[in-house]
Formats: C-alpha cells, structure tokens, sequence
C-alpha cells in the first residue's frame, strides 16, 4: 500500500472500487461524508415539494380537461379579482414555503459546513491537501511531516488521494491548463479548477473505503477519463502511509526539476 | 385609444369588400383608398412615421449595443480590480487630444443639425474622424514599436490598450464611412437631413464610449 | 416569393426552411451522443460513410464535436431561428395589424447573416481536426487555440456572432414594430400574449445579445490575435487575463438566452389555452406582467450557472436568493393558463394538445430546476445530467413543443393549408410522452451521478449500474427521432396536396385570422384593421346573441354597438374576412 513519487505516473494497481455503490438508479451516489446527508436531506425535501407541485399542477389541468371538455358553456370573463387574488396568493404561498424551505435549508449547509473554513482552520487534526488538476489527471500534494508546502519531504501521487476518516481535509485546487472539476461524488464535494486562482473547499470522510474523484468540467478530448481515486484510511494507516511516502519522497527528490515543484505556501481562508 | 373616437368615414361596409385581401396590394406610400387612415392619410405623413420609426430604432440600437462597450469595460474593470495596473508608456494627454476630436466632431455635428442646408458640419466631421483614427492608429503603433507594449507579452493590460482601441476605432470606422455615405447623396441632391440626424446620434455614440474607453483602458 | 423578398412573411419562410434542416441536424447528433451512452464505442448506424476509420463509431475527439454542435446548432440555428425568425416574422406584424416589420430590409439582412452563420457552421464540419469541440459555452482556456487548436472552431465561433447578429437585428426590429406599427386601436393592453412574450423576448435579445458578442470578440482576438483576456496558467504570457470573465458573460448572455427561448413559447400557451378554451385568459395583465417580471429579473440570476466556481458567499447568496425569487412570477403565470382553463369549454385541437403538452414538460422543467437554484443542492446536481435533463424540459421539450404548438396554429394561416388533424395530434402526443422519457431518464441518471459531456460514463464505477437505464433513454430518444416522421409526412403531403384551410378554422378573433387571407398578400390587409377590443373576446354573451358565435374579431364591429354610437366607433368599414375568402 505504499504510492511513491516514482510510480507516480501510473495509478496504484489494486482497483479500489466504491465498497458499496447504491445500485439503485433513481438513488443519489452513496453518502460517505459526514456532513453530506444535510444535502441529501434538503433534496429528500425538495422532492416532496416537487411531488407536490407537480401532483397540484398536472393534476389540476387533467381535473380541467376532464371536466369542461367541450362543455356548453364557457365563462366570459378573464377572471375576478377574488380569482385572480387567489392565483396570487396560491402562487405566493407555494413559493413562500417551497422556495422558503429551500433557502433556509441551504443558507444552514452553507453556514455551517460549505463556506465555513473554520472548522478545517481550527481543527489540529486537519489535513491538507493542494490539488493541481491536469489534462487528464489529479495531482495531489501533501506536506510531508514538515508541515509545509513544497519541500523536499511533499508527497506527491496521481489520481490518488488518501485521507484519514473522520478528520476535516482541506483542499486548495488549481489547474494550469484549461477549467476542470474536481467533484467527490460519494462526499457531495464538487468545486471548478480555474487556472491563475486558487479555490478551496473541506469535507470530512465518514468512514473508512474507497471511492471515486471525477471531473465535472468538459476540458477536452479525454475529460471522461479524468478519474482518480479516493481512500479513507484509518488514522493510524494513514500517518503511516504518509510517513513512509514522505521518506520516500525525500530520497527520491531532485532540486533541479522545478516543474515538480509546482505546491505553493498554504493559502490562509 | 383614440381610433376609437375618430369620426365615421363613409365607405362600403366590410362585409361587402368581397376582394381577395391580396388582389390589390395597397402599397405603404398610396393613400389608403376608401378608408384613409389618418396616421397615413397622405405622403408627407407617411414620412414622418418612416422616419420616426427609423430614428427610434436607432436610437434603441445604440442605446441597447451600449451592452456591448459595457461588457468590455467589465472585463477590463476585473482585470483591474485584481492586480496593479500599469501606467501607459502614451502621452495621456495626447489620447485625450485625440478624443477631444471626436467631442468637437460631436458640438459639429449637433450644431450643424440646425443650420439644415449647409453640408460642411458633416464634411468637417468627417475629416475629424478620419484625424482621430490616423492619431489613435498613431499611439497604437508608438506603444507597439516604441515602448514594446506589445502582444501578447504586455499580458492583459496591453491585450486591453490594444484590443479595445482597435475594437472602438473599428466602430468609429462605420459612423465615419456612413457620414460618407450620407455626404456623398448629399453632394448628388438626394435629401439627406432624417438620414444625417440619425448618423450623428452613431457619433455621438462613439464619442461617449471613446470616454467609457478612457476612463476603463487609458486612465492609470 | 423569391429569396430577394423583403416581406416579413417571405422571410419568415426562409427561416422555417432553414431552422427545420437544422433542427433536423441537431436532432441527429443528439442521437450519436444517446447512442453513445447507451453502446458506448460500438458504430452508430448509418454513420460509417462519415467516420470510416472508426467504422462509424464515435471516439473521444469525434464525440466532444458531436456534443457541442448538437448544443450550438439546436440554441443558435435551430431552436432560436424557428421561434423568432419564423414564427416571430410572420405572425407579429399581422397579431398587431402592421403591414409588415418596421424594419423590412433589416429582416432579411438578418436572415442573410444567419444563413452565413449556417453555412459556416456545415463547413466546420469539413476541416481538419473537425468542428467546435469546447462545449456549446465554450469556456476558456478550452476554447483557445492552445487547446482546441483548428479551424473549426474559430469557423463556429464566427459562426455564433452570425446567428447573434441576426438574434439583435430581429429583436430591434420587433421592439420598435410592437411600438410604432400597431394598428390604430391595438393598445398595449389588447396585444395577444403571443406579441408580448416576442416583445419582452426581443428586449431580451437586444441587451444581451451584444453581451455574447463582447465575450465572443475577446475569445476570437485570444485564439486569432494573441490577446491575453481569458488566458491563465502556464499557457499565459505576461501575468495572463482571467477565464472567469468570460464565465461571468457568458452566463449574463446565457441566461437570458433560456428565457429568450421560452418566452415566446410562453405567449403562444398563454394564448392558445384561451382560445381552446373558448374563454378570456385569466388575468391577462398579470400573465404579462408575469412575463415582464421575469425578463426584468433574467439578467439578475445568471451566476446560479457558477455557483461552484468559487464565488465569493456574498455573491452567491444574493444569486441564490435572485434566483429563487425568479420562480414567483413563474408560478403566477402557470396558475393563471389553469385558471384559464377552469370553467372553460375545452377543445383538444392540435395546438391546444401541443399547448397543454408544453405546460406539463414546462411544468416539470421548472421544478426540476428549484434544487439548482439553491447552493446546497446544487452541489451534487451541478454538471450532472439532473441539469440536462432539467433545461431540456424547459428550453429543449417546452420550446420544441411551444414551437410545434405555434406552427400547427399558424400553418393554415402561413401556407393557405390545413395540416391532418389526426397526424399533428399523433405527432404532438407521441413527442410529449417521449420527451418525458427521454429527459426523465436524463434527470434520474443525472440524480444517480452521472456527468454531462463523457464519452463513456461506465469509466466510473460508481455510474455503471446506470447502463440500462441509459438504454431506455437511448430507445426513447431514438423513437421521439421516429416519432419526427409523422410531422415530416404531414408537411410534405400537406404542402403537395392538403386541403385549402378555411378562413378561420380555430375560431378566434386575433387579427391575422379576422382581417387577412390564407396565406396573406403583400400588405397584409387591404384596409389597416381599427382595433376595437383584446385578443381573447371568446364566449361574450351580447357576441352570442347577436352573431350566434362564440368569438368576435378585435377589429369587428358589433352590429348593436354601431347602431347605438353611431358615430363613434363607426370607422367599422374594417373588414373581418372571414367573408373574403
Ligand atoms: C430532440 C431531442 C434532444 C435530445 C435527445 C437531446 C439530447 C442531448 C444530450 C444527450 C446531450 C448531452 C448532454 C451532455 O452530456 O452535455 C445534449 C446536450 C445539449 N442539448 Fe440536447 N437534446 C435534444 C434537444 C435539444 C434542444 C431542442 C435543445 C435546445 C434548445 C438542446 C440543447 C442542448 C444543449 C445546449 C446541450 C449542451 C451541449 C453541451 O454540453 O455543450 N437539445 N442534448
Ligand atoms: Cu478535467
Ligand atoms: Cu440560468
């Protein structure tokens, strides 16, 4: 289980695939964050509010059809104003509590977990993580025991992201050809790689497994295989993956090839 | 509302008019027949709605390809916001010169529009338009060759010096080659006065996007 | 007429012609992306005369151009140009009682441009590396030369201004046709709904169509000049511009330009549900206004399309909340074409079953879009198929089927002919209940993960239970594509040897039924109608008494009310023709 930057151009062997992709069709991909079941909660919601709606809508207009086709007589008039404050206040009530819900349900996630760097700022036992996204491959660069960015002891793997679970990771992305998407999509994480800035998100992995990294931003001829891998490890496993992989690294370092040596100092939120 | 209160007009009912509706196309410029219009009762009218739907649709047309300018200016606006922007190596005062030539082609033009027959407002505008593309052609090429702001190694702020002066002086290019135009029919009797007013609102129009230019490109 | 004809309804001809070739077009590819997904890497029947080497089946390079003209080709040449080049041409200067466009030499400059565009477009397909391939939003650095590099692109972008071009000619001619030509008596308050979902669309196209222009001038000086505006990284020079800019136009065009797609279809329902109802709309000021609403806050909302691009949280919540308030107005309008049909006396005509066709898949697509409206939920949903399958209802299913609804309305009216009833209804019927599978499988695959633009999903484990379902959506797709036939039979046959339309078979009372022949001649009307009442004058009592019919023409003149006001409303010489032909 050790991914050093020698192999780093081909992708670990063992093809890890998600332990237990939902092979329902009309499910969401598996949750395997520990924040992610607020979205998916948010959309079991919006669901039913869409049922709703839909069951209201089409099923008024059937009821309408039915029932006053080709009748005798139809009214003459474009409405009241009782009517037509009734389609106002109907049309005010359901966005009210559709759209309602919907804003505040989503202003929470937000709040507490999407644009909350706080929590991997605070936390001692975050992870970082810069990304640097290519045609057609993730780069991935950890800081070594050292804790900081590009030097020798950076760990650096392709299309092969391993984090401990249950710790907040902290990802700073870039891209230097063209826009990617860097989307993990069993942790509701998705986030655009646009070269010349630098973007930043958070997630925490629930459990222990592996899982899959895609792009979700066309960036040419072979984006679809734009695929790597994620693992979440135990924190014993992993801080002994990164040891090692950092003892490799720093044997195998060449202070004369700068193009490895892409990782900037850590962006402050 | 008021065509409903317009006093009767005798004429053969309408279920009577057996005509095919397409058997006698009534052209835009006859009188209506039986049932003069009076919005189109005579020629002179008629004109008059032409042109003031031509005006209008100028009008309109610019006011709404203003976007166009305003996007660019967006762009160069982020640009700006981002990182320092640098100092042209042109003299400012020399653009604002040039501009100032467009300004005057516009008091020209304004002015001229009122003393209707004389034909040399719009023929000194012309010549204004013309001095302004050879000057603007003029700093472009100085900063190219002189001061090395060049692209694409000037990087954006060079990409915008002379992308957006090429793209104005492109729009310049149109209303002087139209003010041309309308020049020339002049010159060979055709009434030209609705047709020239309309033009100088396109001058108008490129003097004020030269100061939205200014202001978003030139200024440091 | 010939192909120099400045008549607004010769032009409008042309571009039917052309935006039917290239609906046709733009349908095929969307087949060769289904068949993809569905038989990934296997030929694709029938196209082994075009891609040889592969025996027909699609690879990577291959499908990237396929996606992306199927997308440019349906918005830009197909979609865009039937709704307004064709419909909007012929029928606004005759719904207003105008003698033409205000701007007749504009139009079929316009049409010219637009053709220009096309033929480019066709002859992208021709060079090296193929055509455009960066997506139909072309987002930068992918769309520069560095990275797509070729002629075709550069072809499709110019191509693009074309059909823009166009899109701004016609609008402005529109918006001062609507102000200037209206028929003495057609007040703003008496235009069909149709005119007023054109007029705010035409607004629409005017102030931001010159948006797409600007982004897509700087693109073209970044792939043709050397310019720096969108080019960061490691292919920039000089410190580099920025591909968010052009994100950020290209959405504050783009988003508008759905609503461009849809407001005209929006009228048509709104106007059609009245007639086949044989009723007044219900609330027609508010629908308007509705309407109004929702152009007016278009330009608002855009950034929803960049939600997960980093914005900053101020940004994002005040487009969050911009966004979601776009639905009000929506809803309002929606509840106003059931209000209209509420009490009425419902005729499922061809159009009304195309109408009400719309409305559901319109339906569907607006709520399909309210999870994306909001940043939370959009996160899983973003640049998935939940996406496509949310603006193909809308822009794709409720724009096509609003546009067939207009076309089987308006046939009769355009070429002196009446289309068959029954096969304008299969056609409707069948496309309705395909497109619903089609984008219904779309929205599930999409909610199960799936990512737009791949050429083969099943790369990823996580999507490849999703092969079967791909299937159906594939055999859907392919059937709606059949379904097409029937449409293409009536057309054809109808065109040879249909049967002469009567002068009014739907029985309403606009005025390019009421005042002008089938098909109308140079001018429109012999006489300019004079506009006594609104356009859904349907089921009032004193007509029924009086006429023994259920509608009155806006321009007619009830016996009774001439008698009495004598000389007031008398300039009544104005004709309804249903007597003339
Ligand atoms: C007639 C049936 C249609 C089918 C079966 C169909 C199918 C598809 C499919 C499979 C995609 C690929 C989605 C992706 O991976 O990005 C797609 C993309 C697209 N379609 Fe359609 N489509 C249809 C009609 C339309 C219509 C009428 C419009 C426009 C009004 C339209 C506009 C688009 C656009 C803009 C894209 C995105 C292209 C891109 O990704 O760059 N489609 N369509
Ligand atoms: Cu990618
Ligand atoms: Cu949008």
């Amino acid at each position: 289980m050790s991914t050093s930057v020698e192999e780093k151009s081909q992708p670990s062997s063992d093809t890890p695939t998600s332990t237990s992709t939902s092979a329902r069709t009309l499910a969401l991909p598996e949750d395997a964050s520990v924040d992610g079941h607020r979205i998916d909660a948010l959309l079991g919601w919006s669901h039913r509010f869409e049922a709703g709606m839909a069951a209201l809508a089409l099923g008024w207009m059937v009821v309408a059809v039915w029932r006053f086709r080709g009748s005798k007589r139809a009214a003459s008039d474009g409405g009241t104003k009782r009517s037509r404050a009734w389609v106002l206040g109907l049309a005010l009530s359901t966005f009210l509590v559709v759209d309602g819900a919907l804003l505040v349900g989503s202003e929470g996630y937000l709040r507490d977990v999407l644009w909350n760097l706080d929590v991997p700022a605070k936390d001692p036992r975050t992870v970082r993580i810069e990304i640097n996204a290519h045609q057609w491959s993730w780069e991935a660069r950890y800081a070594g025991e050292d804790g900081r960015f590009n030097t020798p002891d950076d760990v650096v793997t392709w299309n092969d992201l391993r984090v401990p679970a249950g710790v907040p990771v902290w990802v700073q992305l870039v891209s230097t050809d063209v826009v990617h998407g860097f989307s993990l999509p069993n942790f509701r994480v998705k986030l655009d790689a646009i070269p010349g800035r630098v973007n930043q998100t958070w997630f925490r992995a629930a459990r222990e497994g592996a899982w899959e990294v895609a792009c979700y931003q066309h960036c040419g001829t072979s984006h679809y295989r734009m695929r790597g891998e994620l693992r979440a490890l135990s924190a014993e496993a992993y801080a002994a993956w990164l040891r090692e992989a950092g003892r490799q690294a720093v044997q195998a370092y060449d202070v004369d090839d700068s193009a490895a040596h892409w990782g900037w100092e850590w962006k402050a939120p | 509302m008021s065509a409903e209160r317009k006093p009767a007009v005798d004429g053969p009912r309408s279920s009577e008019s057996e005509t095919r509706a397409d058997a006698t196309p009534p052209s835009r410029s006859q009188p209506l027949g039986m049932t003069p219009l009076p919005a189109a009762s005579d020629a002179r009218t008629e004109n008059a709605n032409a042109e003031g739907t031509a005006w209008l649709g100028t009008v309109l047309g610019l006011a709404a390809w203003t976007m166009f300018f305003a996007s660019l200016a967006f762009a160069v606006g982020w640009y700006r916001m981002r990182e320092p922007w640098p100092t042209l190596p042109v003299s400012l005062l020399g653009l604002s010169l040039t501009g100032l030539l467009l300004l005057v082609g516009s008091a020209v033009l304004h002015l001229g529009l009122r003393r209707r027959e004389s034909p040399w407002p719009a023929r000194g505008a012309l010549l204004l338009g013309l001095g302004f593309l050879a000057l603007q052609a003029m700093w472009t090429h100085q900063a190219w060759w002189t001061e090395h702001v060049r692209i694409p190694e000037g990087g954006v702020s060079a990409s915008a010096f002379h992308g957006l002066t090429a793209l104005h002086a492109l729009h310049v290019l149109v209303v002087t080659f139209n003010l041309f135009l309308v020049c020339w029919r002049h010159t060979r009797g055709a009434d030209v006065r609705a047709s020239l007013r309309r033009h100088v609102l396109g001058w108008h129009f490129v003097t004020a996007m030269w100061v939205l230019l200014f202001v978003a490109v030139y200024l440091p | 007429m010939s192909l120099l004809s400045l008549d607004h309804k010769a032009v409008a001809r042309r571009y039917l012609w052309s935006g039917l070739g290239f609906l046709l077009l733009g349908g095929l590819l969307a087949l060769a992306i289904r068949w993809q997904w569905a038989w990934p890497g296997r030929s694709v029947p029938g196209l082994a005369w075009a891609l040889p080497e592969s025996h027909g089946a699609l690879t990577p390079p291959t499908y990237t151009a396929v996606f992306t003209m199927h997308g440019l080709v349906m918005i830009f040449f197909a979609v865009t140009p039937l709704l307004f080049g064709a419909l909007g041409h012929f029928v606004l200067p005759l719904a207003i009682g105008a003698r033409g466009l205000a701007f007749p030499r504009l139009s079929a400059l316009g049409y010219w441009v637009y053709a220009l565009g096309g033929v480019l477009m066709l002859a992208s397909f021709a060079v090296r590396l193929g055509p455009a391939s960066a997506g139909w939003t072309a987002y930068p650095p992918l769309s520069t030369s560095a990275f797509t590099p070729g002629l075709g692109q550069t072809l499709v972008t110019v191509a693009v201004l074309c059909a823009g071009t166009s899109a701004f000619t016609y609008g402005l001619n529109f918006v001062v046709t609507v102000a200037r030509c209206r028929a003495p008596g057609m007040t703003w308050g008496r235009l069909p709904l149709t005119v007023w979902g054109l007029f705010f669309a035409s607004v629409l196209n005017v102030v931001f169509v010159p948006v797409l222009a600007a982004a897509t001038v700087l693109l073209l000086m970044d792939r043709l000049l050397g310019t720096q505006f969108f080019i960061a990284g490691a292919a920039a020079v000089g410190g580099g511009g920025d591909p968010v800019v052009y994100q950020h136009l290209f959405w504050l065009f783009g988003h508008p330009e759905v609503y461009i797609l849809i407001l005209p279809a929006w009228g048509m329902v709104g106007d059609l549900v009245a007639f086949f109802s044989r009723k007044p709309a219900h609330g027609y000021r508010l629908t308007a206004g509705a309407m109004g609403t929702v152009s007016a806050l278009s330009g608002l909302v855009y950034a929803h399309h960049l939600f997960t691009s980093g914005m900053s949280p101020l940004l994002g919540r005040t487009f969050m909340v911009l966004t979601l308030l776009i639905s009000l107005p929506a809803e309002v309008m929606f509840l106003n074409w059931l209000m209209t049909l509420w009490r009425g006396s419902v005729r499922l005509t061809s159009p009304m079953l195309a109408a009400l066709a719309t409305m559901v898949v319109f339906g569907l697509g607006g709520i399909t879009g309210l999870a994306l409206g909001a940043v939370a939920t959009d996160v899983p949903l973003h640049g998935t198929l939940w996406v496509v399958g949310h603006f193909h209802l809308t822009m794709g299913a409720a724009s096509f089927l609003g546009l067939f609804a207009g076309l089987y309305f308006w046939f009769p009216k355009m070429f002196g002919r009446a289309l068959h009833e029954g096969l304008a209804k299969v056609h409707v019927l069948s496309s309705a209940v395909l497109f619903l599978g089609v984008f219904g499988g779309q929205l599930a695959a999409g909610y199960a993960g799936q990512l737009r633009r791949l050429y083969d999903p099943y790369q990823y484990t996580y999507l490849k239970h999703l092969l079967p379902l791909n299937q159906w959506t594939t055999v859907c797709a392919f059937l709606l594509g059949a379904a097409q036939v029937v449409f293409v039979v009536n057309l054809v046959w109808t065109l040879r040897r249909g049967r002469a339309a009567e002068a009014n078979p739907w029985q309403v009372g606009t005025l390019e039924w009421t005042c002008a022949s089938s098909p109308p001649g140079e001018g429109n009307f012999t006489q300019v109608p004079v506009v006594l009442r609104g356009p859904h004058a349907l089921s009032q009592p004193e007509v029924l008494e009086q006429l023994g019919r259920d509608w009155i023409g806006q321009a007619e003149v009830l016996p009774g009310v001439a008698r009495e006001g004598a000389g007031e409303e008398a300039l009544a010489t104005v004709s309804t023709v249903r007597s003339v032909t």
